[in-house]
């Protein structure tokens, strides 16, 4: 017996919608964008976890990766310490550092993977919060972007037109910049972490 | 120079936006639900978890472990 035609496009749209989530878009769209200023390892990351996720979302390959709980607060903070503490004193650039970091992403990812979190109910305020938010973030990509095109012609162009990396390696390479990135990006990882576990204080 | 404080000034903009919206979202939370709350809700779906989690990845590999620039 024939298909119903619009169970089968429901079907499709269905599907389209699992390979077309906003973020996998987002990051298959940012691939894109490390390939094209001349950053494979960078792009390959994105595109791997892009790749990844529209295979989870299309059913193709179902990775099971073990639920790992969370530690407590006082725990995932003593860690945070310690790598924060490695990560200042290891050279920049470096392959100790290099191990650290792809440690975390490691991490990160296997507690990610599985949350206990729900969506909330779908309210105007969190629409109104989507819109908002996401329209700064995209403003803020936006002359990320731009700065980035607008610099390449020259080292004086690329002056006029700072991209945010521009602005921030000198900070980052002195000892204090170190420590204060190294911080508020160990922090702004547990904070992100906890959300995605749905363990944020309420 | 002028372009360049223009730029800076509107990275510094979108930083200050996100703190606005957010006290308006404290002020009146059915206006406007909070930052924490939107990634509450936006981080339940697997691909925006691993999505956010990447970009925040990427940074510190950006910063302490690539060559930045």
């Amino acid at each position: 017996m024939a298909k119903h035609p619009s169970l089968s496009s429901t079907r499709h749209s269905t599907l389209l919608q699992r390979i077309a989530e906003p973020w996998t878009v987002v990051v298959f769209v940012t691939a894109l964008f490390h390939f094209l200023r001349g950053a494979p390892v960078d792009g390959a990351f994105f595109l791997v976890i892009a790749l990844v996720l529209i295979a989870d979302g299309i059913g193709w390959v179902h990775f099971r990766i073990p639920s790992v709980a969370l530690p407590q607060l006082f725990t995932v903070a003593g860690f945070a310490v310690v790598l924060g503490v490695l990560l200042i004193l290891a050279p920049r650039h470096g392959l100790a550092e290099g191990l650290i970091v792809s440690s975390i992403g490691a991490y990160v990812v296997v507690v990610a993977w599985e949350s206990s979190g729900a969506p909330s109910a779908n309210s105007q305020s969190l629409r109104n919060a989507i819109i908002l938010f996401t329209a700064v973030g995209v403003i803020g990509c936006l002359i990320e972007v731009s700065s980035y095109l607008l610099g390449l012609p020259s080292p004086e162009a690329m002056f006029e037109h700072p991209s945010i990396s521009l602005l921030l390696d000198p900070y980052v390479d002195t000892l204090t910049g170190r420590i204060i990135f190294t911080g508020l990006w160990l922090l702004a990882g547990i904070w992100f972490l906890r959300r995605g576990r749905g363990q944020g204080p309420r | 120079m002028t372009i360049r404080l223009i730029t800076i000034g509107g990275f510094l903009a979108c930083l200050v936006a996100i703190g606005v919206l957010e006290v308006i979202a404290k002020r009146d939370p059915q206006r406007l639900t909070s930052l924490t709350s939107m990634v509450d809700h936006v981080m339940a779906t697997r691909s925006a978890r691993i999505g956010i989690l990447l970009f925040w990845w990427w940074l510190g590999w950006h910063f302490l472990v690539g060559q930045t620039v």
